[in-house]
């Protein structure tokens, strides 16, 4: 019994980390069409970051900072240098996909070359175990539970309370539409990458707090989960990131705890597998219509 | 000297088998394939489960073991990876728009790359395979071995290459083109986009499966450390690099790509503080490179060659 | 192209072809189709007006079969069609048109009706590999209806040019190259003439004209009446979703609820 309220337990960790990740990914998605796959290396930025501080002697609390600032420097510059000409252009999405995933290369092995390829690891408090209701939750786990939380409940209050939120729903809907009716899309874009690579850049840190030790690849590996989370909730969807990396994060856990833990990828693969075939458009998209876009 | 010439040179022909597989998916029907090293991988394992004999645990371990001879192998390996390709390809094309069968392979790749590092029977885990068999080993000795091997893969490469080619020239290579450029068009007029991206993907794949054998042959060991994402780049740069759609360009990238530019990084002194520069340069080069070209060469140094009015001119 | 010359039917020969019956569709509540019933006999053409977001498109795409439709049914020479794959339905011999013209960028002229006027069933890696001879005749037959239509077109020059870099108005044309190419039963052209300078609509109707006296019967969908020239036999008025009004020309014109549609419209501008 206890095994499985401890394994729903950890599945919520990874819940709120594969949430932040994923809904970082279908903002910059939703508002420039642009499925990024150097999202990962956002997160390993947002990791080295707080690495590089620690090693300045800061504490844990200052290294996450500067790894989501790190993280919201280098999402924006991915835009505004690169990405930007490619959306303007309306280049072919294989286009833009392909070239992130370029760029996904230059930062990986840049950080490699910078910090050397073998893994590093964050200093954290020594790890107490304890008890909340049900759960098991050491102090790490509870910090980024807690963390998490608060920056999944800024997210929404920014998306729903605030103009910026406000403009960048409106741009997802209908751009034209948007641009038509007085949102400066280009200025909002601009700052949804910013405000998604500090975000994916903060879940890096607490990613590489929860790992012993990790490098280069923190977060791409990552992107198995991301993506899945998002297929699975319909990509570009914030509700449907949460949603499936809620699915994808207490299921692998659990069945990682049960069967092996090599049965975790088993289990996202086969749960997007599933989805794909029973609602190729994600669980939360209707039906749009795709003949006149 | 020489040696590494002809070694190279192989090198560069298995590649080009595999950009020329690349190019009829992400070329002819503009599927980016984010997977397409898991295919490869999958002709290399299934090649060696094929040809060796039994595994031998603990030493080692691996699925089969049918002790086949090469030929048989290499069929294998493209039938097995071609319905290997169908079937993902189902899957994955259940959702039509370009972005997410990016996404939806690149997530089988990953999920499949730990997959197979973990379970160690199926082939090898973390450790791989080896001592993978090579073809006529009684018959060429030394040098000579490697000159036939050299010359088995471009004879090989040439027959892959006359069929993309045929199959880029015919209606079927016409319809996917055009289902590439604006599908809800090619369906309107009366053009099953899902089957014609499910063919392009299987044919594709299968030829990766073909490529996968001849470098498992090659190299005679393989292991998952051999195929990730960037491996995946580096054949797809050489189809940005040489043209897309067009076969001599995928050839021709490959050579570029392959056989010059990834041995620039080599001319860098290295140092024993940083033992990994070669490696890292020469993806962080290919990274710019794929940039670089879709900026601003986006068809790339032989662009798509159209059937023109002169090459179908009527004498009535 | 002077095959079979059929009389101009003026449609009122014979059994329909195509039939739509109580089509409707909902997007989130709102009604964007709302019980719309149509028919069309081979040689007729009938024009389908409505103002912005009247429905007019929406309706296209569903008895094309590139939206699913909530209600209704639609026929095509017997065989009920409603909902089937938009593949399907065209190679059962309706085809449409996009409001914005949709070519194939990368393809020249010249390939966009090589691919129209081959059958799909030729798209087969079989014809690729094997059937080598069988190709290549195919290929020559094509090539000359091709170059005909081009001609017809006067799009000849442009035949090697890539539709990306093709006008508005020649890539107009170019689709209209494709049915040509194509011989359907059924054509829907959504808003044809829209952005199309003169001396161009001119010689799109030549095209409407000439397939209409093949037999085609022909949806013309266009934003205003002043668009339909006489060619049109009947047209239809959609509003909201709904049909409210259909009849001649002359008759429509007059009918109180087709011009408030319009003026509506205009006071919402
Ligand atoms: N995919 C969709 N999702 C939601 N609403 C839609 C969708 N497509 C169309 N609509 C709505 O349905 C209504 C009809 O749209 P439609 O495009 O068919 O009008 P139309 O008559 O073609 O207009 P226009 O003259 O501007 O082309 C509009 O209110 C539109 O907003
Ligand atoms: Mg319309």
């Amino acid at each position: 019994m206890s095994t499985l309220t401890d394994a729903i337990g950890y599945g919520l960790v990874s819940a709120i980390l594969i949430a932040l990740s994923a809904s970082a990914f279908s903002l910059q998605y939703s508002v420039s069409g642009v499925p990024n796959f150097a999202h990962g290396d956002l997160l390993t930025i947002g990791a080295y970051g707080a690495l590089v501080a620690q090693r300045m002697g800061l504490n844990l609390a200052a290294g996450a900072a500067i790894g989501g600032i790190s993280g919201g420097i280098f999402g924006w510059l991915m835009y505004r240098v690169v990405l930007r000409t490619f959306v303007r252009r309306g280049a072919r999405l294989v286009f833009t996909v392909a070239v992130t995933a370029g760029i996904a290369l230059i930062l990986e092995n840049s950080i490699g070359l910078i910090f050397g390829n073998s893994n590093v690891n964050l200093v954290v408090a020594n790890q107490v175990a304890r008890h909340i209701g049900p759960f098991l939750w050491t102090n790490t786990q509870l910090v980024i539970l807690i963390g998490g939380a608060v920056l999944l409940g800024a997210l929404y209050f920014i998306l729903l309370r605030t103009d910026f939120g406000r403009a960048i729903r409106a741009i997802s809907d209908n751009p034209d539409l948007a641009r038509a009716s007085g949102v400066r899309v280009e200025r909002t874009v601009q700052m949804t990458w910013l405000m998604c690579g500090a975000l994916a850049a903060l879940a890096g840190v607490a990613l590489a707090m929860s790992e012993p030790n990790f490098g280069i690849y923190l977060g791409s590996d990552f992107l198995l989960v991301t993506f899945a989370a998002a297929i699975i909730g319909g990509i570009g969807k914030v509700n449907g990131a949460v949603i499936g990396a809620l699915i994808i994060g207490v299921v692998t856990e659990v069945s990682g705890s049960y069967l092996s833990a090599g049965f975790k990828q088993v289990c996202a693969i086969t749960i997007l597998v599933i989805v794909l075939l029973v609602r190729p458009n994600g669980l939360l998209n209707i039906q749009r219509a795709g003949a006149e876009a | 000297m020489i040696n590494f010439f002809i070694s190279a040179s192989t090198f560069v022909a298995i590649q080009t088998i595999l950009a020329l597989g690349l190019n009829l998916q992400y070329g002819l029907a503009g599927l980016l394939n984010l997977a397409y090293i898991f295919f490869v991988a999958m002709g290399a394992y299934v090649f060696s489960v094929v040809t060796l004999p039994h595994a031998n645990p603990p030493d080692t371990s691996y699925v089969l073991g049918l002790h086949q001879p090469f030929l048989v192998g290499l069929v294998s390996a493209a039938v097995v990876v071609g319905i290997l390709g169908f079937l993902i390809g189902a899957v994955a094309l259940r959702n039509l728009r370009a972005d997410y069968f990016a996404i939806v392979t690149l997530t089988i790749a990953a999920g499949a790359v730990q997959i197979i590092s973990q379970f160690t029977p199926l082939f090898g885990g973390t450790e791989g395979i080896f001592n993978i068999p090579q073809p006529l080993g009684g018959v060429f000795q030394g040098q000579s071995y490697d000159v036939f091997f050299l010359a088995m893969c471009v004879v090989i490469g040439a027959v892959v290459f006359v069929i993309v080619e045929l199959l880029r020239k015919s209606p079927f290579g016409l319809a996917l083109r055009a289902v590439r450029d604006d599908q809800d068009a090619a369906a309107a007029m009366g053009r099953n986009v899902y089957r014609l991206k499910i063919k392009a993907f299987t044919a594709g794949c299968s030829v990766a499966g073909l490529g996968g054998a001849l470098l498992a042959s090659f190299v005679t060991a393989f292991s998952p450390a051999g195929w990730s994402l960037s491996e995946t780049l580096l054949i797809l740069v050489c189809v940005f690099v040489g043209g897309a759609a067009n076969n001599y360009g995928a050839m021709l990238g490959t050579f570029l790509v392959i056989g010059l530019l990834g041995q620039v990084p080599t001319l860098i002194p290295l140092t024993s503080r940083n033992p990994d520069l070669v490696a890292d340069s020469r993806y962080i080069l290919i990274g710019l490179l794929i940039i670089v070209f879709l900026r601003w060469r986006s068809r790339g140094i032989i662009p798509e060659r159209n059937v023109r009015q002169s090459d179908v001119e009527v004498t009535s | 192209m002077s095959e079979t010359m059929k009389a101009k039917t003026n449609g009122d020969v014979g059994a329909p072809v195509f039939v739509v019956d109580g089509l409707r569709r909902h997007f989130g509540g709102v009604p964007a189709v709302d019980g719309v019933s149509l028919s069309l006999r081979s040689g007729e053409v009938l024009g389908l007006i409505g103002p912005n977001g009247s429905g007019k498109s929406t309706a296209i795409s569903i008895i094309s079969g590139f939206i699913k439709a909530d209600e209704g049914s639609v026929v095509l020479d017997g065989r009920d069609i409603t909902n089937r794959r938009s593949d399907q339905v065209a190679r059962s011999g309706l085809v449409r048109t996009f409001q914005i013209p949709r070519v194939w960028g990368e393809l020249t002229a010249l390939e966009h009706l090589l691919i129209s006027g081959v059958a799909v069933a030729e798209e087969s890696l079989r014809t690729a590999l094997i059937r080598r001879r069988h190709l290549r005749e195919l290929e020559r037959a094509t090539a000359r209806r091709a170059a005909e239509v081009l001609d017809y077109l006067n799009l000849g020059s442009l035949a090697d040019t890539r539709a990306g870099s093709l006008s508005g108005g020649q890539k107009r044309l170019l689709e209209f190259g494709r049915l040509m190419m194509l011989k359907p039963k059924v054509i829907l052209l959504d808003e044809p003439f829209a952005g199309v300078n003169p001396t161009m609509v001119q010689q799109l109707q030549k095209v409407i004209d000439q397939l209409r006296s093949e037999g085609v019967a022909i949806l013309l969908v266009e934003h205003n009446l002043q668009a339909l020239t006489e060619s049109v036999d009947r047209v239809a008025v959609l509003a909201l979703g709904r049909l409210i009004a259909e009849g001649d020309i002359e008759t429509v014109r007059q009918i109180p609820e087709v011009v408030t549609a319009y003026l509506g419209e205009r006071k919402r501008k």
